[in-house]
């Protein structure tokens, strides 16, 4: 028992002291790393990222629709339908139909898409994401921005 | 009993100078219609007996604790004992009060500060950080609010010139090699505050919640999204979700209200601490 305890001389000394130093200091930094988790958001409330788009019959044919709430494009192509991201591959502007060409610009910098989504000039460095859509047991396009899909695997209908 | 110190009576006068004296009271007074009659009790001893037990209270004598310096042991004693002295230094080299020296950037850089920080103080009794609200409320001080237009003018205006202000600060230094040994550490610290100010100046873009606020903010956080690994978590933790909204609102505003004001302020009390310490750098050459 008595050899088990700090006598007077140990606990007075240097080496002792930078022990108890070192062991509040590391305590402390992991204590403040750890509250740092605080930061990062656990929970998310927002739209569903599976969503009912509208019949395929109400989106005009050879035309990019913008489906505002989502910030999608439905490209309709006869019958195929695409499902495009609005967001710029770029640094994360939204794009809107190009005034000049059948395809899309980006205000920020300049990027342009065709009317697949793929970039065509400007600072992108990627085509627009393309989303995977189905049809609901309503009749009506699904898009689930979950599923990333190829512009060259197109919804048919 | 605390006794007066000599010379205590003459500095207290001094100090108040013509403010309370009776004299000229009376004859301002005789210049209001009226006002001579309403004041008639007063006249005479009133101002100067209240201006006497003011100046002999405890607390008035508390914060004078020295006589009006009348040699320059004195002044520097004083120099060491108050704070408002202390912040001046006792001595500064000829050479270096030459305007062509600093420019004042450095000075005119705290003087934006001070400014912003009171604009922006009364900023915040009208601004709310909800996206249902600040583009409103921004609107409403330009328009509906009293002085609310210069005020938010003033801001905006003072921010932008205190980016330049401060870069210009720093050619400055850099141009008359102000970085160089002794004063490199304080080098340092104003890089720290050039990143503060910059920090201070994005969090404060994106607070007017108008088009160009949301676009830019979204580049810039996805410039940030680009850093290798801890990029995307970094670009999450920063906007509070997956892109910009009300959570990146209100973080951007806590940011630029509270944590980066106060960062700013301590580094910068730090700052002007190391000029004092560090000699100032127009002396250089002749100090020695």
């Amino acid at each position: 028992m008595q050899g088990s305890e700090l006598n007077r001389d140990e606990i007075q000394s240097r080496r002792f002291f930078i022990a108890g130093l070192v062991t509040f200091f590391t305590s402390f930094a992991l204590v403040v790393l750890g509250a740092l988790r605080f930061v990062v958001p656990n929970v998310q409330y927002g739209k569903s990222l599976r969503f009912k788009v509208g019949m395929p019959s109400d989106f005009p044919d050879k035309a990019a629709t913008y489906v505002s709430d989502q910030q999608i494009f439905i490209v309709r192509d006869g019958n195929s339908y695409l499902a495009l991201s609005a967001t710029c591959t770029h640094l994360g502007c939204a794009v809107r139909p190009d005034d000049a060409s059948p395809g899309f610009f980006c205000p920020c910098h300049g990027s342009r898409f065709g009317s697949d989504g793929t970039n065509i000039a400007g600072p992108a460095p990627k085509p627009l994401e393309v989303y995977e859509v189905s049809l609901g047991n309503g009749g009506e396009l699904i898009v689930d921005k979950r599923v990333r899909t190829s512009r060259k695997d197109r919804f048919r209908t | 009993m605390i006794e007066n110190p000599p010379g205590f009576e003459r500095s207290v006068l001094r100090r108040l100078g013509g403010a309370f004296n009776a004299t000229s009271t009376g004859q301002f007074l005789a210049t209001i219609p009226g006002a001579g009659k309403l004041f008639a009790g007063f006249r005479g001893g009133f101002w100067r007996a209240l201006a006497k037990d003011v100046a002999h209270s405890g607390p008035w004598r508390s914060a004078f604790k020295h006589p009006l310096p009348q040699t320059p042991k004195e002044q520097s004693e004083i120099a060491i004992t108050s704070f408002w002295m202390h912040l001046h230094p006792a001595t500064v080299s000829r050479k270096s009060l030459k305007f062509s020296v600093t420019y004042g950037l450095g000075g005119l850089s705290a003087g934006l500060f001070a400014m912003l920080l009171i604009t922006g103080i009364m900023l915040m009794f009208y601004y709310v950080p909800a996206t249902d609200h600040a583009y409103k409320d921004m609107v409403d001080l330009q328009s509906a609010v009293s002085l609310g237009k210069i005020l938010r003018n003033m801001h905006r205006w003072a921010a932008h010139l205190m980016v330049i202000v401060v870069c210009l600060h720093m050619l400055r230094v850099f141009i008359q090699k102000g970085y160089k040994p002794p004063r490199q550490f304080n080098w340092v610290i104003g890089v720290v505050l050039l990143v503060l100010t910059m920090m201070l100046s994005f969090t404060g873009y994106l607070l007017p919640w108008d088009q160009l606020a949301l676009w830019a903010v979204t580049v810039g956080t996805n410039m940030a999204g680009a850093i290798p690994l801890i990029g995307e978590k970094f670009r999450y933790v920063l906007l509070g979700g997956p892109a910009v909204d009300q959570a990146t609102l209100i973080r951007f505003y806590v940011l630029h209200v509270i944590v980066l004001p106060v960062a700013i302020m301590l580094v910068m009390v730090f700052h002007f601490w190391r000029v004092r310490k560090d000699g100032f750098s127009g002396g250089l050459e002749h100090d020695a």
